[in-house]
């Protein structure tokens, strides 16, 4: 009996102690990450010629758009989705341009348009 | 005579002790010298250790070098354009200049364009005009082509990433360059709240002072230099890959991104996502230069 009570606290510590961490306000974490604009062409991310960049911020700290750090919240490590984020939660009607040298507009983001970013949980620090 | 003998050894100990510091301490942190170029503070960096990228590892650099304080500013790009131009180092044609690249095992040799010009550094009829009003804020809009040429023309380097986290924050592991902590008196990034929002702030503006009644914080790096996060993204000499022909810019820029792009192990994904022309350049994009 005895043995069977401590292999059974064993299995529970072990089930606790490997349950995931959810993301909380407060926590530092790193992110891959894929922004698109609203014709899917991406824009910007963290996919880099060699290998992926993280983006690295404390969740609710306003270091990355209210978007994401609302997204993030709940989320555990290797967990990833796709967000939606409305227009006045990005680049609102300012859009995002390039310029070249020549003069033209290069529009990558149109005025209120809506972006999708997928995001994916690295790592905590 | 035996005495005076142990005497002048003891001196000449105490002599060779006292420069031997006196050096240390006279190009150490926070030293600055101007140069003779344009007004274009530098401050000295030894070498050393350094915490290296996001995981902070301990690297060396050999050597010693000296990196800008601040940005280059309009006036400092206005000043150049203007020599290079009457040097016939750059090439003017039409409404546009360019400067002719040697090219690399990367990039081609060629004339590239230096700068999207703006109403702060217009070019028309062959003159440049600066707006007085912004001749303290860091130059913007200029390509990798055009930070080189300033470069090349006064003798300077653009400094490679490492060069550039060091200068940032030396051996402290911080996330920026004067610390952990982020906010918009620190820095000018996008919607930070500086008065002179959405635009760049004259360089060292985030200096502690109180400015147009807006209270600063101290965002100096750990070797004096300012603007190290925020204001304009720097250009660095650094190529993304061994294949990939754009460079690393550092720092984050006054619009479109966040505090979370300003930290000092972060560089910028201008270039490979969107694969741009060469010479096209993001409209924040400027710079700092090295000298060695």
């Amino acid at each position: 009996m005895k043995i069977y009570v401590i292999a059974l606290a064993l299995l529970a510590i072990y089930f606790l102690g490997c349950k995931k961490k959810a993301v909380t306000n407060g926590d530092m974490i790193c992110v891959i990450y894929e922004l698109s604009n609203g014709n899917g062409f991406r824009i910007d991310g963290s996919n880099q010629p060699v290998t992926p960049q993280p983006l690295c911020f404390v969740v609710g700290n306003h270091e990355v758009i209210n978007a994401i750090d609302n997204a993030v919240l709940g989320m555990q490590i290797e967990e990833s989705k796709t967000i939606i984020i409305p227009p006045g939660d990005a680049y609102g009607e300012r859009g995002l341009h390039y310029q070249d040298h020549y003069g033209n507009i290069v529009t990558l983001v149109k005025p209120n348009d809506t972006l999708s970013v997928w995001i994916k949980i690295e790592s905590f620090r | 005579m035996r005495a005076i003998t142990i005497l002048i050894i003891i001196l000449t100990v105490f002599i060779s002790c006292g420069k031997s510091n006196k050096v240390e301490v006279s190009e150490s942190v926070g030293f600055v010298k101007d140069t003779v170029v344009q007004g274009i503070e530098l401050v000295y960096v030894p070498y050393g250790e350094y915490a290296a990228g996001l995981e902070c590892e301990p690297k060396t650099i050999t050597y010693n070098y000296w990196i800008g304080r601040f940005e280059i500013t309009n006036r400092q790009y206005h000043d150049f354009l203007t020599l290079a131009m009457a040097d016939s180092f750059l090439q003017v044609e039409n409404s546009k200049i360019r400067y002719y690249y040697q090219g690399d095992s990367l990039i081609s040799a060629g004339d590239y364009h230096i700068k999207v010009f703006d109403n702060r550094l217009s070019f028309d009829s062959g003159i440049v005009k600066l707006d007085t009003a912004f001749e303290d804020h860091p130059v913007i809009g200029v390509t990798w082509y055009g930070a080189k040429a300033f470069c090349d023309y006064f003798g300077f380097d653009l400094p490679t990433v490492a060069e550039w986290e060091k200068a940032a924050r030396g051996l402290n592991c911080s996330r920026f360059p004067w610390g952990n902590e982020v906010n918009g008196s620190y820095a000018n990034y996008d919607e930070s709240g500086d008065p002179f929002e959405p635009g760049t702030t004259p360089v060292g503006f985030f200096n502690g002072s109180t400015q147009n009644g807006f209270q600063t914080s101290n965002g100096q790096s750990y070797y004096g230099c300012y603007d190290m996060a925020g204001n304009a993204w720097e250009w660095t000499n650094e190529p993304w890959s061994s294949e990939t022909p754009y460079h690393k810019g550092k720092g984050g820029g006054f619009n479109y991104h966040t505090a979370a792009h300003l930290q000092v192990y972060y560089h910028s994904s201008f270039g490979p996502n969107i694969r741009p022309p060469l010479d096209m350049c993001n409209v924040s994009d400027g710079f700092r230069v090295v000298s060695k």
